[in-house]
């Protein structure tokens, strides 16, 4: 008798669950266009980092868009869903979907899970290089990797680096993100032009430098706290949080590594779509780049406002915020530095053959000129100008 | 049971865990990494509360989402792997056709099938097969993704279709003759002899598929486009250095995990209290 009371009571915390389930899956109210109206949906995939804060920023300042510019992101459900209006008229449907970060964007995007992609360079043109038809449509930001040492080591500067892996009894252990992470590359770009050997196992002879992969952890904290790792290169906001944890010391922005200026303004990450979406949809995409440029000139003009919308979307602790955002560069309208520095990048991911498909044999000017199409973001950057919204840079 | 004896039976099941407790204790001194146990326990008793430092849900919304999703997955494999072990069991034909396959996909780790759940299913759910772009209206049903689901279900279906070949194979022919010479039908030999028979192998089956279905939730929840649940609150937890939230969701998994087992366990006394009589 007891027995079948038990499972009774199980059945019906099963059913309670199930209802609870049930319920929450009611529709949630929404505003905006109901299910049906002919507005355009884009489905935009971010990562989730303050890398990406100039969307984010205008998803949180709608209403200040709106009166300030008049083109705003209208909530319809936080963190996930906007319509992107422009003087009343709605553009279209944003589904912000939080993809990861890495290769995961480029994929999702590949498998048409998401139409408009925000992520790493590197990894984006890695999936055009292979022949997906992605475009560059802007950048989002630059330089923010950061040379990160255990907070008691002896080592505070690159120059006293470069001398303890020449001259150190044990090789330094540096860890990295992911294989193709621009930290990495810049880092070991760095390396052969000092001079440094360097290799991934302890086997590999005379290694001044050994580089040790995360792995699946994405985060250096529990290598650091073991002291597994001297040391780690890495992108920003994971620089903030090993220094608020106290667990690191920032020793050198990768922007200042040799060969001199070779890697100021080095690319970090942008806005792709593909071929068949900026077909498809160019005033939706045009729109949505006016929103970023205007969103990045508030980050570099109102510093606290940038700091408190990273915090609120991340949710990282506002002193790590505040660490983070002013390390990184916030552009959306492409100079020709930038452009520029997208050509030097794209030499020297030829010259560690990371290309092997259509960019492996193309100058960088050619690479550019398929890449890249700034088309819609200098269109959207000139709308803006002629009704005084975009200061000129 | 004397109340001497009871006490020494709790005491001694207190001992393992005090230990955990005292070590953590100790280990969360000055780390980072290790959160301490007041930093847990304030996250475990403020279940609703949405994580202030971590991009996530509540901790018992992740974990209804989790449970949702192994519900679902789990059910499926219940529901297809029982009838197919139970012919491989008892179809020479199915036995040649299905057993090979099946030993080689057993020992192959579900979370290896992911990324070929992605390209499947991609981030298609119940909701977006109704309700298509609308989906995010049907926020828990729309969290209910079908690759996940698949996971689970590739994860729990060989342990219980194995199992259920195993508990029908055993059955005895003499038993199964017996019924046909009183006249039984192959529905009724199905039902009273065979099933019945097999029965504490395929609960057994359910265990071990509802374990490795509750283990593989944690991987599977690294999806893209994943907002909830206790796999991706862990993998948050990681990169946003708050592991107060990575360890009690941790401490979540083992607690329903524990239940989970509990009922299976409970349904095999049930289904198995024949047995001891027949020996």
């Amino acid at each position: 008798m007891k027995r079948i009371r038990r499972e009774r009571f199980v059945g019906l915390a099963l059913a309670a669950l199930l209802l609870v389930a049930g319920c929450r899956s009611e529709p949630e109210p929404g505003v905006g266009p109901e299910p049906g109206a002919d507005v355009q949906t884009l489905r935009v995939g971010h990562v989730g980092h303050d890398h990406h804060l100039s969307l984010y920023l205008a998803a949180l300042e709608g209403e200040r868009f709106k009166k300030d510019f008049g083109i705003h992101l209208k909530e319809v459900k936080l963190k996930e869903v906007y319509d992107l209006v422009d003087g009343g008229e709605t553009l279209a449907r944003l589904r912000l979907i939080k993809v990861g970060g890495g290769s995961r964007m480029p994929a999702a995007m590949s498998r048409g899970e998401i139409d408009v992609g925000l992520g790493g360079v590197t990894a984006v043109v890695k999936f055009a290089d292979q022949g997906q038809p992605f475009r560059i449509l802007a950048p989002l930001n630059t330089d923010g990797d950061m040379l990160v040492m255990q907070k008691d080591s002896p080592i505070t500067d690159w120059p006293a680096f470069v001398k303890a892996a020449k001259e150190g009894e044990k090789p330094l252990r540096i860890g990295y993100k992911a294989p193709v992470a621009v930290a990495k590359l810049v880092f070991e770009r760095a390396l052969v032009a000092e001079g440094i050997s360097y290799g991934y196992d302890r086997t590999e002879g005379d290694t001044g430098v050994i580089l040790v992969n995360f792995g699946s952890e994405k985060s250096p904290i529990p290598l650091m706290e073991s002291k597994a790792i001297d040391g780690f290169v890495m992108n920003q906001p994971g620089v903030a949080v090993a220094e608020h944890k106290g667990l690191g010391k920032m020793i050198a922005e990768l922007r200042d590594l040799p060969p001199e200026g070779k890697w100021v303004n080095h690319p970090c990450c942008c806005v792709c779509a593909t071929d068949d979406t900026i077909k498809a949809h160019p005033a939706a995409l045009k729109g949505l780049l006016k929103v970023i440029l205007l969103a990045t000139q508030l980050i570099n003009t109102e510093q606290d406002l940038a700091v408190d919308c990273a915090s609120r979307w991340t949710k990282h602790e506002k002193a790590v915020e505040q660490a983070s955002v002013p390390t990184n560069t916030y552009i959306a309208e492409p100079s020709e530095s930038w452009v520029t520095a997208m050509k030097t990048w794209a030499e020297m991911v030829k010259d560690v053959k990371l290309f092997t498909g259509k960019y492996a044999d193309v100058t960088p000017d050619a690479f550019a000129d398929d890449a890249l199409d700034l088309t819609l973001v200098r269109e959207a950057a000139r709308d803006l100008r002629k009704k005084g919204l975009l200061e000129t840079p | 049971m004397t109340n001497q004896r009871l006490l020494i039976r709790v005491l001694l099941g207190a001992v393992v865990p005090l230990a955990i407790l005292v070590i953590w204790h100790l280990a969360s001194a000055g780390s980072v990494v290790v959160p301490s146990i007041g930093a847990v326990l304030d996250v475990l008793v403020h279940p609703l509360r949405e994580p202030p430092t971590l991009d996530a849900t509540s901790l018992a919304s992740g974990a209804l989402i989790s449970v949702l999703r192994v519900l679902c997955g789990f059910g499926l494999a219940a529901l297809t792997a029982v009838p197919i072990g139970v012919w491989v069991g008892r179809s020479e034909t199915a036995r040649h056709l299905l057993a090979p396959t099946m030993a080689a996909a057993m020992v192959i780790s579900p979370i290896a099938w992911i990324p070929v759940a992605i390209i499947a299913f991609g981030l298609s759910s119940p909701a977006t097969a109704v309700y298509g772009d609308e989906a995010w209206r049907y926020g828990m049903l729309d969290q209910v993704r079908f690759a996940i689901v698949a996971v689970i279900w590739l994860g729990a279906f060989f342990p219980i279709a194995i199992n259920a070949a195993a508990g029908a194979g055993g059955v005895r022919d003499a038993h199964i003759e017996a019924a046909r010479v009183l006249g039984a039908n192959r529905r009724q030999v199905l039902t009273k002899i065979i099933l019945p028979g097999a029965a504490p192998a395929i609960v057994t089956g359910l265990r071990v598929g509802g374990g490795i279905a509750w283990r593989v939730i944690i991987a599977a929840e690294i999806f893209p486009g994943t907002r909830g649940g206790l796999g991706y609150m862990i993998a948050t937890a990681h990169e946003q250095a708050s592991y107060e939230y990575a360890f009690a969701s941790i401490i979540v998994i083992g607690a329903i995990g524990l239940a989970l087992d509990s009922t299976l366990r409970l349904a095999a006394h049930r289904v198995s209290r024949w047995q001891p009589k027949e020996r």
